[in-house]
Formats: C-alpha cells, sequence, structure tokens
C-alpha cells in the first residue's frame, strides 16, 4: 500500500514537474492565415496576415461584437534571416506568432530572382510550420496582396487559397503549388519549377478597407495570374496563361478544364467548348541517334458544353471531325508551351526525370548540360481526346431553325 | 460436497422456510459455542425469551390452555411466539382459531405434553412449513425469519411454523434498467420472491440455490443461485469460500458483499454486475454465471463478468440483432467519449493547435477570447458544476426536481457562458460527456469512467495527448491484469478467443448463438444443433 502510494505520487510528480512547458491557451495564440516574403536591400521583410478570431466568429461573452472589425490584421517585421524577423514579431504582437495553419506564402518577384532556398528550408525544418501551404508570387510588393480583403471569405488567406485550388480544380490553366510540391520539383532532375502568380487588379488603394464588402460589386481584386517559372530555386521567366495550360498537359496536371475550339479548320472565331473531365499524360522519350525525341501521349475525355456551329451531332463522322478540332487545338497549345519552355531553357514538364528513368546511362552523360540537350529535344504529341456525350440537345437551335424555315 | 451439505441443512433451519424436514441438533455448526438449549418448562421458556428480547411490543407471545385463565385445568398449556407484522396476520389468525378448536375437540386424548406435541406437528398446525428445535438461537432466529413458534409446555423442543408475511414491495417495474421490449418484472427486496423469479424462468432440475446467512448482528439470508453442470464447480465453490469467510456485523446490501469478494481490492473498474431484472440474472445463470441474491435489496450480484460484459444491456437479444450491433457499438463510443473528450479537448487547445482545422480553431479562439481561466481550470469548474447538479438531482425531494433543472440548465450553462467564465465550447464537451456516461447501461461501468476522466484531464493539461496516451496505455495495463474469480477480464480480446466474440462488438442472431462464453463456463454447447444455420431454413430452399 505505501508502495503503492509511493508511485501515484512520483507519478503526479512527473506530470508536475515537466510544468506544461509547450503549454499555450487558445487565446495566446496570433493564428496567421497568410505570410509574405519581400526584400528591403539586402534584409527580409516578413509580413503576416494575422486572424482576429471575435471579429471573425461572433463568439459569446465578453468577446462579442465583430462584424465591424477588420477580420485580420497586417504586420511587417525586417531582419537579417526570416526567422529573426519572426523573433522581432515578439515586439509588436501580445500573443505567440502561429503557424500551423498558415494557408499561403505570397513571395516577390525580388525574392524570387533573389532564391527561395531559405523559404523552404525553414519549413522543412520547423514543426510550426507546414509544407502543405500553398505557395504564390507576385510582381511588386508582397505584402500589398495581404492587406485585401476577399468577397465571401472573411479570412484572405484562406479566399487566395480558395481561388486557387478551385482554378486548379475546374480550369488547371495554372497548377496549384504547395511548398512541398514546389520543393520536389527544384530538386527533380529537371530542376524546373512553376509558381502560380496572384495579380491585385484595381485602384491600389481599394481593397483595403471593410468598405469593399459593403458593395455588390468588387473594383479591386486579387486574382491568378500568369506562372512563374523557376530554375533552381531562382526565377527564371514568366508563362502566360495559354502556355500555362499547355504546361499542365504536358506535366499532367490537368484535371479538368474548359476548352474552346473551333468546329471546321477554316472557322475565323472560336464556337465550340468542351469540358475535358479526365486527362492523362505519358511522357515517353526515345533516342535515335543521339537525338532525343519526345513523345506527348495525352488522353482525355470529356463532353460538349456549347455549340454555335451547325453539324449533325446525332452522326459519329461529325462527332470524330469535332473531336479531330479539338486535338489539334490541345497540340497548338502543347507546342506553344513547348516552344515557350524552351525559349526560357527551364525544364518544367518533367522531362529530365523520363529520361533518368528510361535511358539511366545516358541521363549520367547529359544531366550536367541538360539545359542545351532539353532545348534540343523534338517533341511529338500525340492527342487522343474522346467527345463522350454532346449534352442534351444534338443539333444546335441555329440547325433546326433553318430546319423549320426550309 | 460435503460442506455444501453441511450448508444447505443449516441455511434452511435458518431460514426455516424449506418445508418438511425435522431438524435435530445434530447439524450444529462448527465453530459456534455450545448452543443453549430450551427446556421443558412453558414458563421458565417463556421468561428466557422475555430476558433475551426485552420488552419489545412487536412480539407477541399468546398463551393457550392455561388453567389461571379458569379454563379446564385439564388443559394443556402452550404458546405462539410471533413478531407482529413480519408474519401473515390472517394465517396466524386462522392458525389460533383452529387450534383451539382442535384442541378442545381431543383434549382428553392429550393428557401429556408430548402427545400433544406430536398431535400438533401432525396434524393440527396448519401451515405449510413446519421444522423443529431444541436450540434457543434458532428459536431466535426463526421469529425474526417470519415464523411463529409453537412451544408447549412438558416438551423441550419447539415447532417452527412458517407464516412469513407482512408488508412487502410487491414485483414492479424495475426502475434502474428499464426496456421498451422485454420482460416488465423487477427483483423485490425479499429473497423468496427472487429466487421465484428466477425459478418461473429457468424450470431445470439443475439450478440451484443455496442459501447462507451472513452477519452477525442481522443474520442476512443469502442465495447463491446457479445451474449445476453450466457454471463451473471451482467457481461456485470458491464463491462459497469466500462468503463463509465474510466476518462482519450487518449486511444490508450486495454491495457490502461485492467489496468483500472481489477479486481486486483497488481498481475503479468493477469485477461483478449487479441488476434489478431476473431475465438478466437468469440470462447470466444459462451462461454459467453464478447469482448471489441478498435478502433486504432488489440487486443481484453477477459473476464472473469479463469488461464487455457491462456493454450488454437486456434488451440486446430482444430486439433484433442489426440494431442491437449499432447499439452496442454506440456503448463503446459513448464509453471512450465520457471517458475521453475532455481530456482531449484541453490536449488538443493548449498543445496541439495545428490538429484543428482552421476554421474550428477561429471559432474556439474567439469563444476563448475573455475567458479568465486557462483550459483545464475552465473543465474542472465545468465538471465539477455538473457532478455538484447531478448529485443533486439523484438526492433531492422530487418536488423541487424541476427547479434545479432551470437553475442547472439555464444559469450555469447558458449563463455562464454570458458572464464568460467559461466558453461556450467547453459547456457542449462537459454536456455531451455527461450524456455520453448515460448510454452505458452498467451504474458501475460509468462510475469508472467518471473517475478516470479527471486523471486522464490532468495528464492531458500537463502532458497533452501524449499524457493521455501514457494514462490509456497504464489503465489498459490494469484492465488487463484485473480478474474475475480467476477469469481474465479483458477476455476474449486478452486473451483472444474467436468462438467468444460472438456477443462482444456485434451480437450475433440468436441462431447462431449456438455457444456460450467461455467467461464461466466448460460446458459452451448452447444449442443442440450447434454449428447449423437458421432453423427457418428448410432442407428444400437450399
Amino acid at each position: 500500500m505505501k508502495k503503492i502510494t509511493g508511485i501515484i505520487v512520483l507519478l503526479l510528480a512527473c506530470s508536475l514537474i515537466s510544468g506544461c512547458w509547450n503549454r499555450i491557451e487558445l487565446n495566446e495564440l496570433s493564428i496567421v492565415s497568410a505570410t509574405s516574403f519581400d526584400f528591403n536591400g539586402n534584409k527580409w521583410v516578413n509580413s503576416y496576415q494575422v486572424i482576429i478570431p471575435s471579429a471573425i466568429s461572433s463568439g459569446t461573452g465578453l468577446a462579442g461584437g465583430g462584424g465591424s472589425q477588420s477580420p485580420v490584421t497586417v504586420f511587417s517585421t525586417e531582419g537579417r534571416t526570416i526567422r529573426e524577423a519572426v523573433g522581432k514579431s515578439s515586439m509588436e504582437t501580445p500573443r505567440q506568432m502561429f503557424f500551423a495553419h498558415n494557408s499561403a506564402i505570397i513571395i516577390s518577384e525580388e525574392v524570387a530572382r533573389h532564391g527561395i532556398n531559405e523559404i523552404l528550408d525553414l519549413h522543412y525544418r520547423n514543426t510550426d510550420a507546414r509544407e502543405t501551404v500553398s505557395i504564390l508570387i507576385t510582381q511588386g510588393n508582397a505584402r500589398s496582396i495581404l492587406e485585401r480583403l476577399v468577397h465571401t471569405e472573411k479570412i484572405p488567406g484562406q479566399g487566395i487559397r480558395g481561388i486557387l485550388s478551385n482554378e486548379s480544380r475546374n480550369t488547371s490553366i495554372v497548377p496549384s503549388v504547395m511548398l512541398y510540391e514546389l520543393a520536389m520539383a527544384i530538386s527533380s532532375d529537371g530542376k524546373g519549377a512553376v509558381i502560380p502568380e496572384i495579380v491585385f487588379a484595381g485602384n491600389d488603394e481599394d481593397g483595403r478597407s471593410l468598405d469593399v464588402l459593403k458593395k455588390t460589386y468588387e473594383q479591386a481584386k486579387l486574382r491568378i495570374g500568369r506562372l512563374a517559372v523557376m530554375r533552381g530555386d531562382k526565377f527564371a521567366g514568366w508563362l502566360t496563361r495559354e502556355e500555362g495550360l499547355g504546361v499542365s498537359f504536358i506535366a499532367n496536371k490537368v484535371r479538368s478544364s474548359n476548352l474552346a475550339f473551333r468546329c471546321k479548320p477554316g472557322d475565323k472565331t472560336y464556337n465550340m467548348t468542351f469540358r475535358l473531365q479526365t486527362s492523362a499524360t505519358k511522357l515517353k522519350p526515345t533516342l535515335r541517334n543521339g537525338k532525343m525525341t519526345m513523345g506527348i501521349d495525352i488522353k482525355g475525355a470529356g463532353y460538349l458544353l456549347e455549340s454555335n456551329c451547325v453539324t449533325d451531332l446525332t452522326q459519329p463522322a461529325a462527332v470524330k471531325q469535332l473531336e479531330q478540332q479539338l486535338q489539334e487545338e490541345v497540340k497548338q497549345m502543347v507546342i506553344r508551351s513547348w516552344e515557350a519552355a524552351k525559349r526560357l531553357k527551364v525544364d518544367v514538364f518533367g522531362f529530365a526525370d523520363a529520361v533518368h528513368r528510361k535511358y539511366p546511362r545516358e541521363w549520367r552523360r547529359v544531366k550536367n548540360n541538360w539545359e542545351e540537350t532539353f532545348s534540343k529535344i523534338q517533341i511529338e504529341p500525340h492527342i487522343k481526346i474522346s467527345m463522350d456525350r454532346v449534352g442534351l440537345t444534338s443539333k444546335t437551335f441555329k440547325s433546326s431553325n433553318s430546319d423549320n424555315a426550309r | 460436497m460435503d460442506i455444501f451439505n453441511n450448508q444447505e441443512s443449516k441455511g434452511q433451519s435458518a431460514n426455516g422456510v424449506n418445508n418438511n424436514k425435522t431438524e435435530g441438533s445434530q447439524n450444529n455448526a462448527s465453530g459456534e459455542k455450545q448452543a443453549q438449549l430450551i427446556s421443558s418448562d412453558l414458563q421458565s421458556n417463556l421468561d428466557m425469551l422475555h430476558t433475551r428480547l426485552g420488552k419489545s411490543p412487536d412480539i407477541v407471545i399468546r398463551r393457550l390452555g392455561d388453567p389461571a385463565d379458569g379454563m379446564n385445568r385439564n388443559s394443556q398449556q402452550f404458546a405462539l411466539v410471533y413478531v407482529d407484522g413480519l408474519v401473515n396476520g390472517a394465517s396466524v389468525n386462522e392458525l389460533i382459531a383452529e387450534l383451539s378448536k382442535q384442541t378442545e375437540r381431543d383434549m382428553n386424548k392429550l393428557q401429556n405434553g408430548e402427545k400433544f406435541y406430536q398431535f400438533l406437528k401432525n396434524h393440527a398446525l396448519a401451515a405449510g412449513g413446519v421444522t423443529e428445535t431444541d436450540q434457543e438461537d434458532k428459536v431466535l432466529l426463526s421469529i425474526f425469519n417470519g415464523n411463529v413458534v409453537v412451544l408447549v409446555d412438558g416438551c423441550a423442543t419447539s415447532l417452527l411454523a412458517d407464516m412469513a408475511g407482512g408488508n412487502l414491495r410487491s414485483v414492479e417495474e424495475p426502475s434502474s434498467q428499464t426496456v421498451i421490449r422485454g420482460p416488465k418484472d423487477g427483483f423485490t427486496e425479499s429473497l423468496r420472491t427472487n429466487t421465484s423469479l428466477i425459478r418461473r424462468k429457468i424450470k431445470s432440475p439443475d439450478l440451484r440455490i443455496d442459501a447462507k446467512v451472513i452477519g452477525t448482528q442481522t443474520k442476512t439470508n443469502i442465495a447463491v443461485v446457479y445451474l449445476k453442470g453450466v457454471a463451473k464447480e471451482e467457481i461456485v465453490q470458491e464463491i462459497h469460500r469466500r462468503l463463509d469467510s465474510i466476518q462482519i456485523d450487518g449486511v444490508l446490501e450486495g454491495a457490502y458483499i461485492e467489496e468483500f469478494i472481489q477479486d481486486a481490492k483497488i481498481t475503479v473498474f468493477p469485477t461483478m454486475i449487479n441488476t434489478e431484472r431476473p431475465d438478466a440474472a437468469s440470462a447470466g445463470i444459462l451462461e454459467g454465471q453464478v447469482v448471489i441474491i441478498v435478502d433486504g435489496s432488489p440487486f443481484v450480484l453477477l459473476m464472473p463478468v469479463t469488461f464487455f460484459k457491462f456493454f450488454q444491456s437486456s434488451e440486446d437479444y430482444y430486439q433484433r440483432y442489426d440494431i442491437s450491433t449499432f447499439l452496442r457499438m454506440i456503448r463503446y463510443v459513448s464509453f471512450l467519449v465520457s471517458m475521453l473528450l475532455p481530456s482531449l479537448y484541453i490536449a488538443i487547445t493548449t498543445f496541439h493547435q495545428e490538429m484543428l482545422p482552421t476554421t474550428l480553431l477561429i471559432g474556439l479562439a474567439a469563444q476563448r477570447d475573455g475567458v479568465p481561466f486557462p483550459a483545464l481550470l475552465e473543465a474542472l469548474l465545468m465538471e465539477m458544476t455538473f457532478e455538484v447538479l447531478r448529485e443533486a438531482g439523484v438526492r433531492m425531494p422530487r418536488v423541487i426536481g424541476p427547479a434545479i433543472s432551470i437553475v442547472g440548465a439555464l444559469v450555469l450553462g447558458q449563463a455562464a457562458v454570458q458572464a464568460g467564465l467559461v466558453s461556450g465550447a467547453m459547456v457542449i464537451v462537459v454536456s455531451f460527456t455527461a450524456i455520453a456516461n448515460f448510454v452505458i447501461p452498467a451504474i458501475n461501468m460509468a462510475i469508472a469512467a467518471r473517475l478516470t476522466r479527471f486523471l486522464l484531464m490532468l495528464l492531458g493539461a500537463t502532458l497533452g495527448l501524449f499524457g493521455i496516451i501514457s494514462g490509456l496505455m497504464f489503465l489498459l495495463i490494469h484492465m488487463a491484469s484485473l480478474r474475475s474469480f480467476g477469469f481474465p477480464y479483458m477476455a476474449p480480446l486478452a486473451p483472444l478467443s474467436y468462438n467468444s466474440l460472438k456477443d462482444i462488438f456485434i451480437r450475433v442472431p440468436w441462431w447462431k448463438m449456438n455457444t456460450r462464453p467461455e467467461a464461466a463456463t466448460d460446458n459452451i454447447a448452447r444449442q443442440e444443433n450447434a454449428g447449423q444455420s437458421n432453423p427457418s431454413d428448410h432442407p428444400s430452399n437450399s
């Protein structure tokens, strides 16, 4: 009995001596919803978008209110290293910074040109910051992105992430890139990576005040822009949105997208829309007489969304013809993005990995000179997209009208 | 077995209820001091009763045939002694009338005491169960067990006529374990009623009821009920051994006995089930469990049991097996919830905020804004509040019940949140914990969860999830080490027995329940055609 009491006392003492060293109450946390990295001379300027919980959730008791209060506050700290700057934040905020719920990192183009190695390193080194945070790039000041409010989402950081994931799921023009994906791409054989751009459209003074939420329209808004291409951890150049979709096709990152195409080869305007539902890409490198060819097999399926063209879609031949038009459209897209990548000399498609896998011996020879080899590759796109359904009506209104006229 | 016989007969004489069995003084229980015998003189016997019982008004001594009353002086003197309220008044009246009539008629034949005694014993005593004894202590005990003692002048033995009666609660629906479908009868405070309720359900000649008397002052009657051939012989013997070693002045409820005979003395987990339901007791007996009934309490004890027995309710077997399985899952989940939810809440909100979805985290953080106490204190405050409310609800008079529930629900719940003393989420956590606790069918298991909850809260608040997991590991090791009458508490999971799993997490249909759980029996075949399928399957259908 004495023994048992002794053991219990010891156990209790154990739990108390430890002193709850890393215990922290919820109301002692500064929950960061987005961070940005800028450069000022050779100093890092970190900005944090900190959530004010009582302004978002009405709460109860003493902490009532909300509504008229801004849901977030943004502040910046400066330091020679990133974590030095973070450390300085304790001089400005009464609560401890909490990065586990950070949903987006915005880096400025200047930081990207300097290199993002430090950012990757600290996310992998520390437990509090997650690697699953979305990463975006912006021209100009990154902090100003954090200051903008997003309609329909209370927390702008989550709003940014929401825009990105919605876009990549439904349009696939610009892929959603999480920090770990970026790190993987940078450390892959091709060392090429892409980061989506976020731009602020509108008057610079707009979008910072709660007044923006009082209108039914947004004069100033955040939107996804182009695609930044990284060579290693450094910025290499920009790709347009159209080139971006081509990159997504080659890199097998298309989930679903709306594709506009022409009904007949000679049509001046785009008059059909196709909803791509599934798409898979296989890269098949072949080495013949020292020349590298890259077969790009894209297989996809979907249905017709919109048609402004007089064709009889009840005929399989007509559908076949539409498929061919569509494939031609995608092929052009692929070729254009390939040209763009060649221009930047960055392997954003993952060609290097495909070559490494198929020709490990030759890879050793070319890997030091991969940029050169890459720009000499011939590509052979083979696109097979099947139109599974044409929608509820097989004819367009135009064709049915002309039937009546006759 | 010899021991059993001895105990059996000893118990019967003590009860004074087992019929038509004359008992001499040869069955003196060993270890008692030399028994006082009654004398052949009626007056000295009555004097003895006066001295030993005092002048309690409820003890009735009715002398008949006393020549001092001016009756025929040849008449035989005798006396009836009983306790008013413990005997059936109408029967006693009838007995006295009958005796007067018969002795009047046959007076001349019955001149001496011995003859009169034999006459009473064989003809005149209008009672179902008549026993005789010549020991003072047994006479006294039988009076308190509801017997009418007949003392005859000139005879050194007495007749004990069983007339037990008086006011007792009738068989009612159990208040603590109600079912929607199933038998509605419940045990009462009367031991005899309770054994009869079991007898009514199990009409097997193998059903054994061993009687015992425990308590130096209360002399409480105890019955050990089991099914011979199904219950393990060594468990029955062990129970008898443990019961015999109890030395206490009084037993007022089965709980007294439970604490004496349980295997582990220091544990929060019960190793015996108590029930108010004859069907639950009978089901246990059919599975080889032993039932202990204590006179004066409607709760009977079932043993041996495993941990999982506490999550089985009678109704599981009366409703269809699919819903029973579902409900059983809910009970296990509720047990974990009622044990873990507050500690998990504390640990996650103070150590592992990254585990919460962002929106939830913000909501919780907003609620905590302005709450002055740390999460642990907040939780303890609310838990204690609920425990106080609960205790008040059990103890207070029914009339003021509604007042307390209004105060509890409104003032302590809503107002505490509005006053900023606790966060709304904490109220939800504590209330759900409390509700989940009531889902566990066995109250004593619910109490185990209630107590361990506080320990885990402390661990969660000091060491986070690591502390909770350590606490759970400790609990698991402790539970695995428990035994109920020698049988592992965590069986059939540890040690694993696939055969007994059919009534643990799921409740298989009755036609598949062809074996008994191995906890309490070696005789596991439950159905004649064990292993065959649903009897409704017609051979031609297959």
